[in-house]
């Protein structure tokens, strides 16, 4: 077991490496401390839609990644979520762009559950009418989502701005692709990325570290074999957008407002691609964060509410930033906007903002840190983009201000997509 | 003031002003906590209020109205990383001083900032509909609650909040919001000095002025509302009748029966609606301990919305005449426990329980509660299940697909 410590933070880290390639990252915390996390995460989610093996290229129906998260909970012997709640923990699942996670939380029969999280995973139970169960709900599923007017906007402007990458694909799929979804294309998948070699395990919280070593000394004796890792194969983007307009008329309150800047993903290094991130998330933060003076002229002039929003979104291959709002004044706040990205930004960029947000960055870790599930979900995404949840503090000391400018030069106006729905 | 002492990496600075829920003030609590944490008489406007937040390692206020029983409790709560671990010795001192500002450091609000505030409240209304889920639960409890407190939006109406003026306001925060009951709460790693100075800084607590009061209109005939809308789906909202409050013996039996109902992945609602049937994929029923009611909420799929409600409606009635099972009860019970036990990890929880228990004079210590969770009995629960009664039904649904 290597321990490694980070004082500054009272944090310590355990990792047990076992020989079939499977990874324990252990977070503990000291009594008096009730709850344990524990968090199995497979770097595979919904972009992993085409894979390579020696056979050759396999394709599976959009939403592969979610139906299997959703079915890996089919045990032989019923639902695997009454098991976790007989035995009083609290279990769940979910699954991004990149990666899946199943979960739960325990104050009790932690060692139990932690056995039982395993033996689910490892015992895959697809049959026709199970998984043809799940269809209708994950069906409802998306229909939920559906009928939430922004989620179908983010949908068509996604559409807008990419021609064949699998993100222009909601992560659950659409109604008519989950319907394609079968127990052998299940299989396959789990064959193929689910095995142990895959695979991190993260426990935060309270722990009994001999307990645990000899417990995956155990599970390392039984499931020797080591796999190979597959790659997943992405089909070539153009740089340039689908469509660069869209205006629609909905049933509606008030106008909405959406805005998609494709970027350019850069070949570099993982480590330095989790800094490009914060370097962009920095930018949008310092231009159109609560203490910028557009934001400031924007509530001023009525041009956006409290609905007011920036995503941003760095996955393989494909990087975005969404912007959002509802809006009485569309067209003027289209215009705004754009032209803040694209010609004004370099004047509001101060070197004093620049550094206040490294201060901020620094609490976010911090705040973070503090809540279990946050601290062990994002030490498990962090892990699968080949850094650390620690490194953050070294990556954000070497970010300068020049980085931002840089990443400010890569927004270009004809890269920016628009989609407007105007109040019927 | 009341300070709880820990090692959590974070410091939570929280208030809570109480007074009576009322339909003439309750746009103004509402209102009130956005324009406090947006600027003071030295912060003048929201951009140097951010500055300042950010400047303090991107510290954040978190403000919210809500109801317990028949009051309307207003709470403002500053967090801040702990000094300790970003090595900043002004940090403290400087975070105590924006919180005594934001509370008491207001000779006017700003009108630009009042008008923005209420033109957004204005906005919200006119966006609700775009928001199903919101809706359909907006227009659930107008009709489940009407004529009582619950049914209006905490917001207030509409029409009020269109009638509010920024001297009204005004008026309010000085002459009553700052003479409520205030409980103040401080979590986190803070020394004896700091406690001292933060005691002498802000006012002291006060007496509650009116008594605590859990009540509900009693049960009536069925009430059904179907209302659509374009979407692809139906959300179905049932309300119960379920006359057991927070302070009545039973109640940590009827937080189980709830549980068993459908509190958790392994309930009957859950396991049955959605996983045996498939007609769904949220169900979850909610129990109101201040209300004494059970609410139960899907989003069903639309073609079987009939089909849904009947067997809601029946998996209700089977467990009123059937009761539950030792094993059921069993289940409950664990998860429960659970859920209160990890609740003390939570820094968050752990300041509100702190507040409630002083406001509401609860002495019952954690181990006192798991216990009287284990001592419930399948008697207990079928006694309360007999208490049950459907009162009302509000049917959302996208009408053009049917």
């Amino acid at each position: 077991m290597i321990k490694k410590t980070f004082d500054r933070f009272n944090e310590s880290l355990y990792i047990i490496k076992l020989k079939n390639g499977m990874q324990i990252h252990i977070l503990p915390k000291e009594d008096p401390y009730f709850t344990t996390y524990v968090e199995a995460s497979f770097p595979f989610g919904a972009l992993d839609l085409t894979y390579k093996t020696e056979d050759g290229l396999t394709s599976t129906p959009y939403g592969a990644a979610h139906f299997l998260e959703h079915k890996i909970f089919a045990m032989p012997d019923g639902d695997a979520f009454s098991h976790f709640s007989a035995l009083g923990v609290d279990a769940n699942a979910m699954t991004s762009y990149s990666q899946t996670s199943y979960l739960f939380v325990a104050t009790q029969n932690m060692m139990s559950a932690l056995e039982y999280l395993l033996e689910m995973i490892d015992i895959p139970f697809f049959t026709e009418d199970n998984v043809n169960q799940e269809k209708r709900i994950i069906a409802e599923e998306l229909k939920m989502y559906l009928d939430d007017p922004n989620v179908v906007m983010h949908n068509q402007l996604i559409e807008m701005m990419y021609h064949s990458h699998p993100l222009k694909y909601d992560i659950g799929g659409t109604l008519e692709s989950i319907m394609d979804v079968t127990p052998e294309i299940l299989k396959d998948v789990y064959e193929k990325f689910y095995n142990p070699s895959n695979r991190l395990i993260t426990i935060a919280g309270k722990v009994d570290l001999k307990e645990l070593q000899t417990f995956f000394k155990n599970y390392d004796l039984k499931h020797p074999e080591k796999y190979k890792k597959l790659k997943t194969v992405y089909p070539k983007e153009p740089k340039r957008l689908v469509q660069k307009l869209a205006i629609e008329t909905k049933e509606v309150g008030i106008d909405k407002l959406m805005l998609g800047i494709k970027l350019s993903p850069k070949k570099s290094s993982q480590r330095d691609q989790v800094k490009r991130e914060m370097a962009v998330s920095m930018l949008l933060n310092i231009l159109l964060g609560p203490s910028s003076q557009m934001y400031a002229k924007l509530l001023e002039e009525k041009l956006i509410n409290q609905s007011f929003y920036i995503n941003t979104t760095f996955e393989k291959k494909a990087e975005n930033i969404v912007l959002f709002a509802e809006t009485k004044k569309v067209q003027k706040l289209k215009r705004v906007l754009i032209n803040l990205l694209t010609v004004d930004a370099v004047d509001l960029l101060t070197p004093e903002a620049f550094e206040r947000y490294k201060k901020v960055y620094l609490g976010q870790l911090i705040f973070a840190l503090n809540n279990l599930e946050t601290k062990a979900y994002l030490y498990g995404k962090y892990y699968h983009m080949g850094s650390s949840l620690f490194d953050v503090v070294d990556l954000l000391k070497e970010i300068i201000y020049e980085d931002i400018l840089l990443e400010l030069a890569s927004i270009q106006k004809k890269y920016i997509a628009v989609l407007i729905h105007k109040k019927a | 003031m009341l300070f709880i002492q820990n090692d959590f990496k974070t410091i939570q600075f929280a208030v809570y002003f109480t007074d009576l829920d009322e339909d003439e003030t309750r746009m103004y609590r509402f209102l009130l906590p956005r324009l406090l944490t947006s600027h003071t008489n030295q912060l003048l406007n929201k951009t140097l209020m951010s500055e300042k937040l950010e400047d303090l390692y991107g510290a954040y206020f978190k403000s919210r109205v809500e109801r317990v029983g028949n009051f309307s409790v207003v709470s403002i709560i500053l967090t801040i990383v702990d000094p300790l671990i970003v090595e900043d010795d002004k940090l403290m001192d400087q975070a105590i001083n924006l919180f005594n500002q934001v509370l008491y450091d207001h000779d006017f609000f700003d009108k630009n900032l009042f008008l923005d505030e209420k033109r957004m409240l204005i906005e919200q209304w006119e966006t609700l509909h775009d928001k199903k889920r919101l809706y359909a639960q907006t227009k659930f409890y107008e009709h489940f609650f009407k004529g009582d407190a619950y049914g209006t939006p905490l917001s207030g109406n509409l029409a009020d909040i269109k009638k509010l003026s920024l001297h009204k306001l005004e008026k309010y925060y000085k002459e009553v919001f700052l003479k409520n009951t205030k409980k103040f709460v401080v979590n986190g790693r803070v020394s004896n000095e700091d406690q001292i100075k933060l005691e002498n800084m802000l006012a002291h607590d006060l007496e509650l002025k009116h008594p605590f009061i859990t009540s509900f209109r009693p049960a009536r005939s069925l009430l059904v509302i179907e209302e659509k809308t374009q979407m692809k789906q139906a959300i179905l909202k049932l309300g119960y009748h379920f006359p057991v409050f927070r302070e009545d013996e039973h109640y940590h039996a009827a937080i189980l029966l709830d549980t068993i109902l459908g509190g958790y992945p392994e309930s009957r609602l859950f396991q049955e609606i959605r996983e045996k049937e498939g007609l769904c994929y949220d169900i979850s029923s909610n129990y109101d301990f201040y209300k004494g009611v059970i609410m139960i909420s899907s989003g069903v799929d639309l073609t079987q919305k009939d089909k849904a409600l009947e067997a809601i409606k029946k998996l209700v009635l089977d467990m009123i005449s059937q009761g539950v099972t030792e094993e059921e009860l069993l289940h409950a019970k664990a998860y429960y426990t659970h859920q209160i036990k990890s609740s003390l990890d939570n820094q968050s929880f752990l300041t509100k329980r702190a507040f409630i228990r002083e406001l509401l004079q609860h002495n019952e210590t954690i181990e006192e509660r798991l216990c009287a969770l284990e001592k419930v009995t399948i008697e207990d629960v079928q006694l309360l299940l007999n208490m049950i009664s459907l009162d009302t039904i509000y049917v959302l649904h996208g009408g053009q697909n049917d």
